[in-house]
């Protein structure tokens, strides 16, 4: 839709105008080995950076993981960012690069891993049907069975995915980023992106099929 | 798009591009072509039906993170660990060429049972005698002043204005079920004040940390927030309160800030914060605490009618509806004016 891309560009230029300056300041300053300064920068991205390890690994402990070498790595290669490309786009390469690492690896070795934290699952309290306030007397509970048998469906099937595609798939979805961005951060093109997108959501419809 | 320019796309081809319409990443073109076609196909109309339910089912239960860690207490774990291993970081060579060699660390190795009865002891000399030359050092330091708050207020606006905050401490049961509070104020003269919520200096200094937080660490602010919360009532506050959800730089204040501000949305200040922040905060998760806060104030103003000046929360939601990159916040704009119902759009 062209006005929603028109307004998603005009939220990001003013957003790169307002700090753009303020932001290669403090690169430059971090790079000197200021640390009050790399502080700063960190502050900047990590939350953003926790929820996609969140969403993407789904346990908190991995997702504390992620956040710590992925931040250490950008610390120790700061000097080496030449500002060819944005900070947030390297930042996130890295980022995406050790959450990648971290899918494979539970891929190769599952026996070591423990149990995935699934949303909808029998704690049910973190189900997101249970936290909407209910705004109407007369509560749907078959709507809500539902959530809940959806969101199970969904995590389900994510983990049937390569981590690439899931990876794709989060950031799209959760994130937001547009495909060409994702292409950028995970260092390919835009049409792997798509092809990656397209298997992602044909093998969720199908895990979905009479839910839908 | 895939095929020969100007020919007409099949099925194959279109159920490919449903995807992507879907979640808008369709030139005009291909957009047009998907439009035409399930116009007159209804196999890939129906196709496109249970995209389009996907999309909203993914938009309705959230990404994993906001259940996983709502209150950011994880992200707070995670800096501090950070901040731990970037210390070791920048100390590790230093003591890797001065220190490692005179560590006793292969005699702890090779005796490991009289090493841990050593350590014990060590833990517990340093855990009796340390507190005790530590309190002993403080009350002999002549500029440490303990001060217990009482009218009239003693902090001048120039205390305020050079301060720093070392610590806040509370702990919850005072009086009245008001936590007591103990900041710790570094400036000139390092000061801590005691005294509950209501004391006139103690307010005075967690706003203005709120209201002025780039000169205070994020952590602070978050304590004052967390105190501050529990006067939301007072409409001080609630000014600090707002000024923080609009101008804190770190995304994570201004979601707690606009969550103390909760059940507050029937004052006319508030719900412009909350517009405002709706409509201009570059955080979705500040964005959708602002649209459920305001759709919780529009629950509540159903029941007297909406007044002529809320035609601007009908403008931002209209907007937030067609043009917010949040699926979320699409939908739940969506059914707010729902909500409203026809006769409020016009």
């Amino acid at each position: 839709m062209p006005g929603d891309q028109s307004q998603a560009s005009c939220r990001d230029h003013s957003r790169t105008t307002v700090s753009a300056e303020d932001e290669q300041s403090l690169i430059r300053h971090a790079q000197a080995g200021d640390r009050a300064a790399f502080e700063a920068l960190v502050h900047r991205y990590d939350r953003d950076v926790l929820r996609l390890a969140l969403n993407v690994l789904r346990r908190p402990e991995d997702a504390r993981d992620v956040y710590q070498e992925a931040f250490l790595k950008v610390y120790k290669n700061l000097h080496r960012f030449r500002f060819e490309c944005s900070f947030y786009t390297w930042v996130y390469r890295i980022v995406t690069n050790v959450c990648l690492d971290h899918m494979r690896r539970r891929h190769s070795h599952p026996e070591d891993q423990a149990p995935e934290v699934v949303p909808g699952g029998e704690a049910g309290s973190t189900d997101f049907f249970d936290r909407q306030r209910e705004s109407r007397v007369t509560a749907d509970p078959e709507r809500h069975l539902m959530g809940k048998e959806i969101s199970r469906h969904i995590a389900a099937a994510l983990e049937r995915l390569s981590p690439r595609e899931r990876m794709v798939f989060e950031m799209k979805h959760y994130q937001g980023l547009k495909l060409r961005a994702i292409g950028e951060v995970l260092g390919t093109s835009e049409e792997t992106v798509k092809n990656s997108l397209f298997r992602a959501t044909r093998k969720l419809r199908a895990q979905l099929e009479g839910l839908l | 798009m895939d095929g020969p320019p100007g020919e007409t796309p099949n099925c194959q081809q279109i159920e490919r591009l449903l995807v992507f319409f879907a979640c808008e990443e369709l030139s005009a073109e291909e957009r047009a072509a998907v439009e035409h076609h399930v116009g007159q196909c209804p196999a890939c109309a129906a196709s496109l039906a249970s995209e389009l339910r996907l999309q909203q089912v993914l938009a309705a239960i959230g990404p994993p993170a906001e259940r996983l860690d709502p209150h950011d207490r994880l992200l707070a774990q995670c800096r501090s660990e950070l901040d731990e291993a970037l210390d070791d970081a920048a100390q590790k060579p230093v003591r890797a060429r001065w220190l490692l060699p005179l560590l006793p660390v292969n005699w702890f190795v090779l005796r490991p049972a009289w090493s841990a009865a050593l350590l014990i002891l060590i833990g517990i000399a340093l855990g009796s005698v340390v507190p005790q030359w530590y309190s002993s050092r403080m009350t002999q330091r002549p500029d440490a002043v303990t001060m217990k708050v009482s009218a009239p207020p003693r902090l001048s606006q120039q205390d305020l204005e050079t301060m720093g905050i070392a610590a806040i401490n509370w702990k919850a049961g005072g009086s009245f079920g008001s936590p007591s509070v103990e900041l710790h104020l570094t400036a000139e003269k390092p000061m801590e004040l005691q005294g509950s919520l209501d004391d006139m200096d103690v307010k005075r200094v967690l706003t203005f940390v709120v209201e002025n937080g780039q000169r205070f660490d994020s952590g602070v602010r978050l304590d004052s927030l967390e105190l501050l919360r529990r006067r939301s009532s007072d409409t001080e506050v609630r000014q600090a309160l707002r000024v923080a959800a609009r101008k804190d730089r770190n995304p994570g204040v201004r979601l707690k800030a606009l969550e103390a501000l909760r059940g507050f949305e029937q004052d006319d200040a508030v719900r412009l914060t909350l517009l405002d922040a709706l409509q201009n905060d570059d955080c979705p998760g500040v964005r959708v605490e602002a649209i459920n806060a305001l759709q919780a104030a529009m629950r509540a103003m159903g029941e007297k009618g909406i007044s002529p000046q809320d035609q601007g929360l009908v403008n931002v939601l209209r907007d937030r509806m067609l043009r917010d990159p949040n699926n979320y916040i699409r939908m739940q704009s969506a059914a707010a004016i729902h909500q409203l119902g026809p006769r409020e759009l016009h």
